[in-house]
């Protein structure tokens, strides 16, 4: 209860400036009108939809083209012959199918968010480092060497110290500023405007409150417990002196005890202080990721009707060039001034250039360290998982069945209705049998005084003796 | 240490959804471990036949179908000489080949990149790019679903089908024969020597 008003409180406190910027409350409405419609369904916007998410393409291809058909074909397998519909075939289809589509799409996510989240967080992150805001590798590599040169240059400019919120405005400028737009209908690559760049870059400016989540939640937590703290510091307070009473102390050191009742009160509100912190933390993130969508999403069409395209190419000196959608990239700006240089400043305002270089290293170090560790998990842990599903689908169906064979072949063959050692005995060659199992029991070869046909004679263990043969070849010895 | 960063590289993620080269690595272990854990031959040849053409069209079929499908109505359509072409890439020279490679530059332009280009170019020669472009989307997950869905199960159970009944025919035949062993044996050379001994 008490976490849930001061998670309101928090969350008021956080909408206000959000409303005071000028975020639009909900997500800005592409333009309309270019859309083509089929008895009122908006067939364009379907598929720009599925064009846009290759997981959702993917989906549907995997739902509509594999799942749905393939069991309805293998149900109706061979059900002439069997009399009925095949279901120990359209199960095993069914099972193998949709098991393997749930954790290709939403294990790794699952893993990712639940899993490694609750492991990154719990102890191997020691610098707090934002893991919800990974952004991929490439771009990691880029806002390093964007943020290390800026850095270069104003050491390099007799500066010794440096304003945090000036160095975020300078990384967002300098990151804009590399952004290509190969579009093709203009013969050149396209810039973004210096409007749009200074759009972005004021939008950094005034958000530096927000970002530094760490000291706003640890300031708002302290706020927030005042009152909880003064209670707790009159109760120590009153146990002191009785104590001090008890053991027959006539006038205590006041300054000495207060300090004592202070440090006791702390202690005892140390869960509660950390707990009301992480909240208050996760709930300003929260706000923050809707504040920057929202920017974005109003941004995004001015910016694509600049540059006519809607893929940019992000191109920082010494790193990978990379392409990809520009809402991303403006994405990635808030990234490197957040969570990178935010974070690295630890919520003063001023830092020293050559103290701020090694904070941001190691944060770029520590995100790509866990970034692996991230990524890797869930890969590994899913694969597995998909590995042995086949295993689970046979054994399941032995489990139903009691046979350990493919449903595929039930009413086609009398090998498939467990009478198949008496149809290999009894036919004069047993084709049916693999050649595998020749080989385990070889035949032993005539012996031919004939050399010449002696490599004829290898040829025997695919024909199988009938009885009148074995008598020949007794005959012969 | 630079292959495993490669290999983190290409399946790296950042949201809840996998990427797609995280799945393609998944779904190839998922088909591998298929293949292993078949019961027969029949239905380890059933499984390659699905799984491994599966795995290429599923996650290129839709693409290079459209790709192919839309380089056909480019040419097809007759407004698009003076104007912008559907088909998009580095340079101006591109081939019917070309179109059939999914790692190729050349491509069918998205429906996101007509839009960023409405403004600059004559309404006929856009409307004609967003119908063509529409339709060529369409028949790529249309034949994409067909081939995974229709055409792959209906062929494994067609050859499996004709497989198993030529074996029980063969069956047939043999156990006719078993009361002459003569008659089996004199096409086959190996024995003849033996006989011709005995005899």
């Amino acid at each position: 209860m008490y976490l849930n008003s001061v998670l309101s409180k928090a969350n008021n406190y956080q909408e206000k400036p959000l409303k005071q910027m000028g975020y639009p409350a909900h997500r800005a409405k592409s333009s309309q009108g270019d859309s083509v419609s089929f008895k009122g369904v908006p067939v364009t916007k379907i598929l720009t939809a599925l064009e846009n998410n290759p997981i959702l393409s993917l989906a549907t291809i995997d739902v509509l083209g594999m799942i749905t058909p393939r069991t309805l074909i293998e149900l109706n397998r061979n059900k002439k012959e069997l009399g009925h519909l095949n279901w120990d075939a359209g199960r095993e289809m069914l099972t193998n199918q949709s098991l393997a589509s749930v954790g290709l799409y939403l294990g790794p996510g699952y893993v990712f968010n639940k899993v490694g989240q609750k492991l990154l967080d719990s102890k191997l992150n020691p610098l707090g480092v934002n893991t919800k805001a990974f952004t991929n590798f490439d771009t990691l590599k880029a806002i390093e060497l964007k943020v290390q040169d800026i850095l270069k240059t104003q050491a390099l400019a007799g500066n010794k110290t440096i304003s945090v919120n000036e160095l975020r405005k300078m990384v967002a400028k300098g990151l804009l500023e590399d952004v290509r737009a190969y579009s093709s209908v203009a013969d050149k690559p396209l810039k973004l405007s210096a409007d749009l760049i200074d759009d972005v870059v004021r939008e950094v400016g005034n958000t530096f409150k927000h970002a530094n989540i760490d000291k706003t939640a640890s300031q708002f937590a302290r706020s927030q417990l005042r009152s909880e703290f003064k209670t707790a510091f009159e109760a120590a307070k009153g146990t002191l002196l009785k104590e001090a009473a008890a053991k027959g102390i006539a006038n205590p050191d006041m300054a000495a005890l207060t300090k004592e009742a202070a440090k006791l009160a702390k202690e005892s509100l140390k869960g509660l202080t950390q707990t009301t912190e992480t909240a208050v933390k996760k709930s300003l993130m929260a706000n923050r990721e809707k504040g920057v969508t929202a920017f974005i999403n109003k941004l995004l069409p001015k910016m694509t009707k600049h540059l006519k395209e809607t893929e940019v190419t992000l191109a920082v000196k010494g790193a990978k060039p990379i392409t990809t959608n520009a809402g991303i990239v403006v994405r990635d700006v808030f990234t490197a001034t957040d969570d990178v240089i935010a974070k690295a400043a630890k919520g003063v305002d001023n830092i020293g250039i050559d103290k701020m270089r090694g904070e941001v290293d190691k944060i770029i170090k520590s995100t790509r360290t866990l970034k692996i560790a991230k990524v890797v998990l869930p890969f590994v842990l899913v694969l597995a998982f998909l590995m042995l599903l086949p295993k689970f689908v046979v054994w399941m169906t032995k489990k139903i069945t009691g046979k350990e064979e493919f449903p595929g072949l039930a009413g086609l063959s009398k090998d498939s209705k467990g009478n198949s050692d008496k149809v290999a005995f009894s036919s004069t060659e047993n084709k049916a049998q693999p050649a595998a199992n020749t080989a385990t029991q070889p035949l032993p070869v005539p012996v031919s005084t004939n050399v010449n046909n002696a490599p004829q004679a290898t040829n025997l263990p695919n024909k199988t003796p009938t009885g009148w043969e074995e008598f020949l070849r007794r005959y012969e010895r | 240490m630079s292959i495993i960063n490669g290999l983190v590289h290409a399946v790296d993620f950042s949201t809840s959804l996998p990427s797609t080269n995280m799945m393609k690595g998944l779904y190839a272990g998922t088909v591998g471990a298929r293949i292993g854990a078949a019961r027969s031959k029949e239905e380890l040849r059933e499984v390659a036949t699905r799984d491994i053409p599966g795995w290429v069209t599923f996650f290129y079929g839709a693409s290079v179908i459209q790709n192919v499908v839309g380089y056909v109505l480019d040419k097809l359509t007759p407004s698009s000489a003076n104007g912008v072409s559907l088909i998009k890439g580095p340079g101006s020279q591109k081939s019917f080949l070309s179109m059939l490679n999914p790692l190729t530059k050349y491509r069918v332009r998205s429906f996101d990149d007509l839009k960023a280009l409405k403004d600059t170019i004559d309404p006929k020669n856009y409307k004609d790019l967003m119908r063509n472009k529409s339709t060529v989307f369409v028949i790529g997950m249309a034949v994409a679903i067909a081939i995974l869905g229709l055409f792959i199960p209906w062929l494994n159970v067609q050859i499996t089908r004709k497989q198993m009944l030529n074996q029980e025919q063969g069956k047939k035949d043999n156990s006719t024969m078993k009361f002459s062993p003569a008659l089996n044996m004199t096409p086959d050379p190996g024995f003849r020597p033996t006989l011709n001994k005995v005899i």
